[in-house]
């Protein structure tokens, strides 16, 4: 649904009732659009929706999996184990109701408590309320980098999630990374593996700083003074 | 007839130890990086490409006199001081003793620690291709 380091937000509806014409399943990966906004999968009207946990304050090795009914009717299941199986006789074997038949074995049972929990902090905060404190800092964020001399920022889609991708002018994304984490901001370099999208933007990766609810413009300060020394220093 | 290998670690581990904070030392790697002697353009191919490096970093090396001369480049500048310091230390040395060198200055600056994973594992791959160098000379001189 958004590309990873562009933050564009696609048109996912237009793109869903498209392949529908072509007669598609759709599948929306939407790893980086659960923490930032509203997802309603019957509006998308989407197939799949897949998610995952860690992105949006969950814990590691959790995600979610959403399926339309109809589909899963006519899937077989991929995996046998466990609690996916009604009744066993010699002449057939029966798989157990949905969503059952597709969870095989022992589940991730504390993964799940603590991805619910994430999902409830969302919900607790209000997921309007987290767009428009990330819109805010992601505004600030560009308005103070923009200062800094060279600076060329990659993505700049009018509809875009609080990710800011950018590159100095005579220094490689790696090393402005490298001077920054030591002055404590973490951030993501290299080509985010996206290469044909380097290649077509003739770029060898990118800096991306991405913000969250939890953020602050103080912090935004510190970070853009770091980005500041560090091509000072490189260049 | 160069220093040993081992002396010219201890030379660097005791310029590294003149640097109070990490910064400075990052100051320092940096300014190693913009003096590198530039690699032949013609010798910035493909082939001699390390593999397993984030930014992009060639190696070239050559046999001169029984000893090894090395030529490196790369489009980040803390890598290019990184390679410096790795041909201070094995440039003009004969290939059986950058075999055996076990290049401990690396872990004593920290410099190691102060790197990425994906760095650090970018900086392996480096010392790999350039032992393999005396590896490969190493077995030439022998068969002549």
């Amino acid at each position: 649904m958004l590309l990873i380091w562009l933050g564009t937000i696609n048109p996912v509806h237009e793109m869903v009732s498209e392949s529908k014409k072509m007669g598609a399943l759709t599948l929306i990966d939407g790893a980086q659009s659960a923490p930032h906004m509203r997802i309603n999968v019957r509006e998308i009207d989407c197939d799949f929706y897949v998610l995952s946990g860690h992105k949006m304050y969950g814990p590691t090795g959790t995600g979610v999996l959403f399926a339309r009914k109809s589909v899963m009717e006519e899937m077989p299941p991929y995996q046998g184990g466990g609690e996916m199986i009604k009744t066993v006789t010699f002449k057939e074997t029966t798989y157990n109701d949905l969503p059952f038949r597709y969870e095989a074995g022992t589940p991730n049972i504390a993964g799940a408590i603590g991805l619910a929990e994430a999902a409830d902090f969302m919900a607790d905060i209000g997921i309007e309320k987290i767009e428009e404190i990330e819109h805010h800092l992601t505004a600030y964020a560009h308005q103070k980098l923009s200062e800094i001399e060279g600076i060329r920022f990659i993505g700049t889609a009018p509809q875009k999630t609080s990710v800011v991708s950018f590159l100095i002018e005579g220094t490689h994304p790696t090393d402005v990374g490298t001077i920054i984490d030591k002055l404590g901001y973490a951030v993501r370099t290299g080509h985010h593996c996206t290469q044909p999208l380097m290649d077509k933007y003739g770029i060898p990766g990118t800096v991306r700083a991405s913000f969250s609810a939890y953020n602050t413009t103080d912090e935004i300060d510190g970070f853009s003074n770091a980005v500041a020394k560090a091509a000072k220093m490189l260049r | 007839m160069s220093d040993s290998i081992q002396k010219i670690e201890d030379e660097i581990v005791e310029e590294f130890e003149f640097f109070p904070d990490w910064m400075e030392k990052y100051e320092h790697i940096i300014d190693l990086g913009k003096n590198l002697p530039l690699i032949d353009s013609e010798r910035k191919i493909d082939e001699n490409l390390i593999k397993g490096c984030q930014s992009q970093v060639w190696l070239d090396a050559e046999l001169n006199e029984d000893c090894i001369s090395y030529k490196a480049d790369s489009d980040a500048v803390i890598t290019k001081g990184i390679i410096a310091l790795m041909i201070r230390v094995l440039n003009g040395q004969k290939p059986e003793d950058i075999v055996k060198a076990d290049l401990s200055f690396i872990d004593k600056i920290g410099l190691k620690e102060h790197l990425s994973p994906t760095r650090s594992n970018g900086l392996v791959s480096m010392i790999k291709q350039m032992k393999l160098y005396a590896v490969a000379f190493q077995a030439k001189t022998q068969q002549s």
